[in-house]
């Protein structure tokens, strides 16, 4: 009897073990203006003129560590997920997720590499049958352009109807309709990869937005939807590639 | 001893697996389309949804008799109504147009503008229950409806339904959500192109209004966009929920961006300025047959309606020649406006068109029980 009670505790134990999540590395994203954190209740001033957040979402893949592919990983009660892209951010309204979980522990400084997108084998497929979070609609365009890569709608509190939004995505895809996915990588694929040379687990990562917003205007004549040919856009664009909107420094300017 | 040792086995496992409860049910949907999510305490049956569909054609229902829920719900009209705003049984009018009964399974949130209302046995409650204006008329009228439910035919519905044949308030309200939530339509043009990868599905005309839909130009899908054209949804596979409302820019009073006081929106929930006239876009699945549209169904038609986002909302018009003033702070930033000639705008509304799905208002599962 003894036995038998010995071994139901060991087995009791495994499975409360089993029942609970693995060690990880979470990864917790700030948005910050001038190093100010942003949030969905309460205005921020850029140049000068209120503003507020009414959606800012984006996706993450190809999440590395010192060269290693990371798998991202979820509480056990989300099933039918991707393990490859992590949605972060918020709509506002809706829910939100500022944390990326990893699969891996990281206890030390290492090299965190990761794109700014959705890849492309996984970007133009049935949003309907496509694995959480690439089933978010207001994140997905149509098949032949995919997903949005990057979301940012921000609400003009000083000044009516300049209200400035900017979404990321490739463009030039070609297919025969807005619902027929492309055969070949689209001509703009628009993925934005970013390095943080020394990341340290212990810290958040801020998004630096005023560094998405060098040298332009905000209002709605400069939103950017995706638009190739516009003058926002490849501003835009070219902010992003400098490579410093993520890092794991901040200081607030006043 | 082994039985006890079996017995912490089954414990931890049961404790590690998942709620099993309503994984019976077949959803009327096609393979691979993410299920609605349903609520813990009213998972989806069979005998629940034949009760409902009983109970949602029962003039009995209402306190004098004289309309059941399909009085404003047809099922030709997708279960909307071709009125702009609904009649209730005393003769009050709603303010409301009513809307389609459509996938709102998926639905985030119901009626027209409340941010927190995201359950189908709560919204049930408002035409049964309420009193300004008075649908149903329930209210002080309960054990009185009650009583008209003790047939032989609804004693054996009920305890098919409920293991029970007793009749009350809270099992009427989750049958008639069982039903409602069984209303579930995929079988559109559009769905045969899109998802049954059928290229002949759609004209060519279609593919082009199509297209003008989810381009950038016309700004259609930031609002109505997703599988349920709205992009106010949830389902078991989503992990964040997305409440979206909008302002139109359908009217501006006093140059301001305010609505008429009769209907403000949202705004008259959350007390929030920037709510002001903001309300949820409806999907637009089955849109040819649900006439009139917008809150109020003071658009008679697609055309009208297409004519209303082009100019960046019919507001801007009337106030210009008052006040002057083209600004709505509350408009929605997608609402500014378009070019659009004649030729594109038939190709949208053949594209609108393509999203009836016939078998949805002839399905005879969804029909009248009682002719």
């Amino acid at each position: 009897m003894k036995r038998f009670l010995i071994t139901a505790f060991i087995l009791a134990i495994f499975f409360i073990i089993g029942c609970q999540s693995e060690p990880n590395t979470k990864l917790t994203f700030i948005p910050v203006i001038n190093g100010k954190k942003i949030t969905c209740t309460h205005d921020f001033k850029f140049n000068e003129q209120l503003w507020r957040l009414n959606s800012f979402q984006f996706y993450l893949s190809k999440i590395k560590f010192n060269g290693i592919n990371q798998t991202v990983t979820y509480d056990q009660s989300k099933t039918d997920v991707s393990h490859q892209v992590a949605l972060l951010g918020t709509a506002c309204r809706g829910g939100k997720n500022w944390q990326l979980i990893l699969d891996n522990t990281i206890n030390k400084l290492a090299e965190l590499e990761f794109e700014l997108a959705v890849p492309f084998e996984l970007n133009h497929s049935n949003p309907l049958s496509s694995k959480a979070p690439l089933n978010q609609a207001d994140m997905f365009w149509t098949w032949q352009l995919g997903h949005k890569f990057f979301r940012l709608d921000m609400v003009n509190q000083t000044h009516v109807d300049k209200n400035w939004s900017f979404h990321l995505g490739s463009t030039g895809c070609d297919s025969a309709s807005v619902m027929r996915a492309p055969k070949v990588p689209c001509k703009n694929p628009n993925r934005v990869k970013f390095t943080i040379k020394q990341f340290d687990y212990r810290k958040p990562i801020y998004i630096h937005l005023d560094r998405l917003f060098f040298n332009l205007t905000l209002n709605q004549k400069h939103t950017c939807m995706g638009d190739a040919n516009k003058e926002s856009c490849n501003l835009l664009y070219e902010n992003l590639n400098k490579g410093d909107l993520f890092s794991q420094e901040v200081r607030e300017v006043k | 001893m082994k039985l006890l040792f079996i017995s912490i086995l089954m414990f931890f496992l049961v404790a590690c697996g998942q709620n099993k409860e309503h994984e019976t049910y077949q959803w009327q949907i096609p393979k691979d389309y993410p299920k609605p999510q349903v609520p813990r305490d009213n998972p989806m049956t069979k005998a629940k949804v034949k009760l409902g569909r009983f109970l949602f054609y029962d003039k009995n229902l209402s306190a004098n008799q004289t309309q059941s829920c399909a009085s404003c719900h047809h099922q030709k009209n997708a279960f909307s109504e071709n009125r702009a705003v609904s009649i209730g049984s005393t003769g009050q009018s709603h303010r409301r147009n009513a809307l389609a009964l459509v996938n709102i399974a998926y639905n985030k949130t119901l009626t027209w503008a409340h941010p927190s209302l995201d359950s189908i046995e709560r919204q049930v409650l408002l035409p049964m229950f309420g009193e300004t204006p008075v649908e149903m008329g329930i209210t002080g009228n309960e054990n009185e409806v009650l009583s008209r439910f003790k047939s032989v035919q609804y004693q054996n519905l009920f305890k098919n339904a409920f293991d029970d044949e007793s009749v009350n308030f809270d099992k009427i309200n989750k049958a008639l959500s069982s039903f409602v939530r069984r209303l579930t339509s995929f079988n559109s043009p559009f769905d045969r192109y899109a998802y049954a990868m059928d290229d002949n599905a759609l004209s060519v005309s279609q593919i082009r209004g199509m297209d003008l839909f989810f381009s950038e130009r016309l700004e259609c899908h930031h609002c109505h966009g997703g599988f349920n054209f709205t992009q106010s949804t949830a389902h078991e596979k989503q992990l964040l929920d997305r409440r979206p409302f909008h302002n139109t820019g359908l009217y501006d009073i006093d140059g301001k961006g305010s609505y008429p006081d009769t209907d403000m929106g949202l705004n008259e929930i959350t007390l929030n300025k920037r709510d002001m006239g903001a309300f949820r876009a409806p999907t637009l699945r089955n849109i040819a047959l649900t006439a009139p549209y917008m809150h109020d169904g003071s658009i008679h038609t697609l055309a009208e309606v297409i004519d209303h986002y082009a100019a960046g909302g019919k507001a801007i018009k009337s106030v210009n020649k008052r006040n002057k003033n083209s600004k709505n702070q509350f408009r929605s930033p997608f609402v500014k406006g378009f070019e659009i000639n004649e030729r594109e705008k038939k190709d949208l509304i053949n594209f609108l068109n393509a999203l009836t799905d016939t078998s949805f208002i002839s399905d005879p599962e969804l029909s009248n029980p009682f002719n």
